[in-house]
């Protein structure tokens, strides 16, 4: 009976191991170029992203797209490293500026910028200028020969999200537009309910775009050297900003990594939060018509042009054939096509990358319907990016602990700006 | 007759206990149950309105779990024993055996105990790459065939038998594999169902090399369907939940099963006085 047991496992081990799907693909059809895309999107935004696939696929029936989900990005970059050393690349993957980077490092990137200007399949200037120009820039890497290397995917801003209700009641008419408005509504609001205002999220981008906004940069290339501003008037303005959220109590840490600011804002538990404009679907869902909110750019300093963070991830093309690349060009075409990208901001909650969406529908009537709907669209030209300089991931974990040691009270406002200062100049030092 | 203060005492800690370990299946089971608004709801609800078991075939429904099933049972099955049978093997060898460079080769086989998966993730992709296994069930299955720790583990219990069994069963003309077959199995078996318990839940909850080595649908793991779930600003939680009930539903069984195997074998262990 036990041999029995141990024999049927045996046999059901050697099927298993021998048998197995098919190990190769299909050879191709003759005439069919073959794609592969590693992507992040799961659910709804798979669909939208399967759909938009079969759509290109009966405008270039020649072409065949495979889309493959990848896991998050972190999975996604250690496939991509293990398919670097290893073989099986894929001709096309979603991206962020920092894997970019990496991939050109290890040269299995390509330049788009053939493509772009080839008179055949490129994209002429008018609809390259359609684009906005903040994308282009994120996408050129001034490291690598200044060439384009991915073009914009999944974008989105850093937007401050407010309880209009809450701020009416308060006495105020609006939004805080100014960092002194956004204190003093959030003291006032303090007053009127006795809790913190602003469920903070501590996160480095949003202590870069509060540099910004204060007229500040983040880095400066000295003779070839680069080193951070953290020490500049702009830097010590916001984080003393914080200091003050902390001081008075105007602002309660939520725990990292969860979205419990949204939890608050939406249960009436604070009146402001700051974050990417992709939260903006969830809490639609959430607050429904309870109260009236908004959503607009982060607040800025006295005399300084309004501006916020961009946000979102890329795709870019892998060397393999002159044929596969140039099919994996023209999807890529396709998708930033007018129509295809209001199609897919309105599925996802993305934001289109062309400024003609907005007369494409679905995009039309979807940001007609409401003011909150086009928020995000509205500041994508005061949208900056964040460096993507080799070893600024390790300047984000600076900048986390030094806003946390600020929040907690732990350090004050002016010991943390010296010792981030020195820190990340280490890391660009080497 | 034991005094009543160290009963309750004693079924207290029990059942402080009993509540630690079960409240999150509970809480995994209940949030399963309820609708999108009531899983996020704060402050949190012990239990759902009203029962929703819709959201199981609404978690079903959103990834092929059917065939991530089949796969993930058909890999976990094959590395369970493919790990208890070559781990025996090889614990026996290197309990029981004498050859040379023994010790050496047994330190140098634990030492890879300290490399970390993510070093030898590349270049065992590269040979899977290089064998042409890319989205084949052997790609899942043979890197996994074989694990130190089970090794490590079988023959400290091997080294603890005691050796005059061995020498009686040679003396009577017992060759090493019918010696280890009838009688050392059957006295380690608790430690084997573990070693296999410990292969079948790692073989079960695998991400990462499966995402590395496979790419169609066809050939992924249950774990992938899970992933569906968690998106870059929202999760479904109450679906989540749902996939993950019956995503750990086999292991409960196993585990369930296993048990009584365990028990048995230690009870029945052969070793008296």
């Amino acid at each position: 009976m036990r041999t029995s047991l141990i024999l049927a496992l045996m046999t059901a081990l050697f099927v298993a191991g021998c048998g197995g799907e098919g190990p190769r693909a299909p050879a191709p059809s003759p005439g069919i170029t073959e794609v592969t895309f590693w992507h992040t999107q799961s659910a709804e935004n798979a669909e939208a992203l399967k759909k938009i696939i079969s759509d290109f696929s009966r405008a270039h029936p020649d072409i065949k797209i495979t889309p493959q989900y990848t896991g998050g990005y972190t999975d996604l970059f250690r496939k991509m490293r293990a398919a670097i050393s290893g073989g099986n690349m894929p001709d096309l993957a979603v991206a962020y500026e920092s894997m970019v980077a990496e991939y050109a490092s290890a040269g299995v990137v390509i330049a788009l910028d053939e493509y772009i200007s080839d008179p055949e399949h490129g994209l002429p200037k008018e609809k390259m200028a359609d684009i906005f120009p903040g994308y282009i820039a994120t996408n050129t890497f001034e490291e690598f020969g200044g060439k384009m290397l991915s073009f914009p995917f999944t974008k989105s801003n850093l937007m401050m999200y407010f309880n209009l209700d809450m701020i009416r009641k308060a006495g105020f008419e609006d939004r805080p537009k100014t960092w002194d408005e956004f204190l003093s509504q959030c003291r006032a609001i303090r007053k009127m309910t006795g809790r913190p205002a602003y469920a903070l999220s501590v996160d480095p981008s949003t202590i870069d775009g509060m540099i910004y906004s204060f007229g500040g940069e983040l880095y400066v290339r000295e003779d070839g050297k680069r080193r951070t501003l953290f020490d500049s008037e702009a830097s010590r303005n916001t984080f003393a900003v914080i200091e003050t959220l902390a001081k008075e109590k105007l602002a309660f840490q939520i725990n990292p990594g969860t979205y419990d600011d949204r939890d608050a804002l939406s249960a009436e538990r604070a009146a402001f939060m700051i974050r990417s404009s992709t939260s903006r679907p969830f809490l639609e869902d959430t607050i429904k018509d309870r109260f009236e909110w908004g959503l607009s750019e982060i607040p800025h300093a006295e005399g300084v042009k309004p501006v916020t963070v961009m946000f979102g991830a890329n795709i870019c093309v892998f060397r393999s054939t002159p044929e596969r690349q140039l099919a994996a060009w023209e999807f890529i075409k396709y998708f930033v096509s007018p129509k295809v990208t209001a199609l897919w901001a309105t599925e996802t909650g993305y934001l289109p990358v062309r400024k003609t969406a907005l007369n494409e529908e679905p995009y039309k009537s979807f940001a007609e319907a409401h003011p909150r709907n086009r928020a995000a669209f509205d500041v994508i030209p005061i949208a900056r990016p964040e460096p993507n300089l080799a070893g600024w991931q390790e300047i984000r974990k600076h900048l986390d602990r030094a806003e946390t040691s600020v929040i907690t009270g732990l350090k004050t406002a002016a010991e943390t700006v010296v010792e981030l200062t020195e820190k990340s100049n280490k890391v660009l030092a080497r | 007759m034991r005094r009543p203060g160290v009963v309750i005492l004693v079924h207290g800690v029990l059942i402080v206990g009993l509540i630690l370990v079960a409240f999150p299946f509970f809480w995994m089971v209940s949030t399963s149950l309820k609708t999108k608004d009531e899983s996020v709801s704060v402050p949190p609800r012990m239990l759902p309105e009203e029962c929703r078991w819709e959201n199981y075939a609404e978690a079903w429904n959103k990834a092929p779990f059917a065939r991530y099933f089949v796969n993930t049972a058909a890999v976990s099955l094959a590395v369970t024993t493919a790990v208890v049978v070559t781990s025996l093997l090889a614990g026996y060898a290197f309990a029981m055996m004498e050859f040379p460079g023994k010790k050496i080769l047994f330190v140098l086989y634990l030492s890879t105990m300290m490399i970390p998966f993510e070093v030898v993730l590349v270049p065992n992709f590269a040979t899977i790459n290089a064998l042409g296994w890319q989205n084949t069930y052997a790609a899942l299955i043979v890197p996994w065939m074989a694990n130190v720790f089970s090794v490590f583990l079988i023959r400290q219990t091997l080294m603890s038998l005691p050796r005059d069994f061995r020498d009686a069963a040679l003396v009577d003309g017992c060759g090493h594999l019918r010696y280890l077959w009838y009688i050392a199995a059957p006295l380690t078996r608790p430690i084997l169902i573990t070693a296999g318990l410990l292969a079948f839940l790692g073989s079960w909850n695998a991400f990462l090399w499966p995402l590395v080595v496979t790419n169609t649908e066809k050939m992924r793991v249950i774990q992938f369907g899970l992933q569906m779930f968690l998106r870059e600003e929202s999760t479904d939680y109450h679906l989540l939940m749902a996939a993950s009930t019956f995503t750990i539903l086999p292991i409960v069984v196993v585990y369930v099963v296993a048990q009584r195997y365990f028990i048995e074998g230690v009870s029945g262990s052969g070793l008296k006085g």
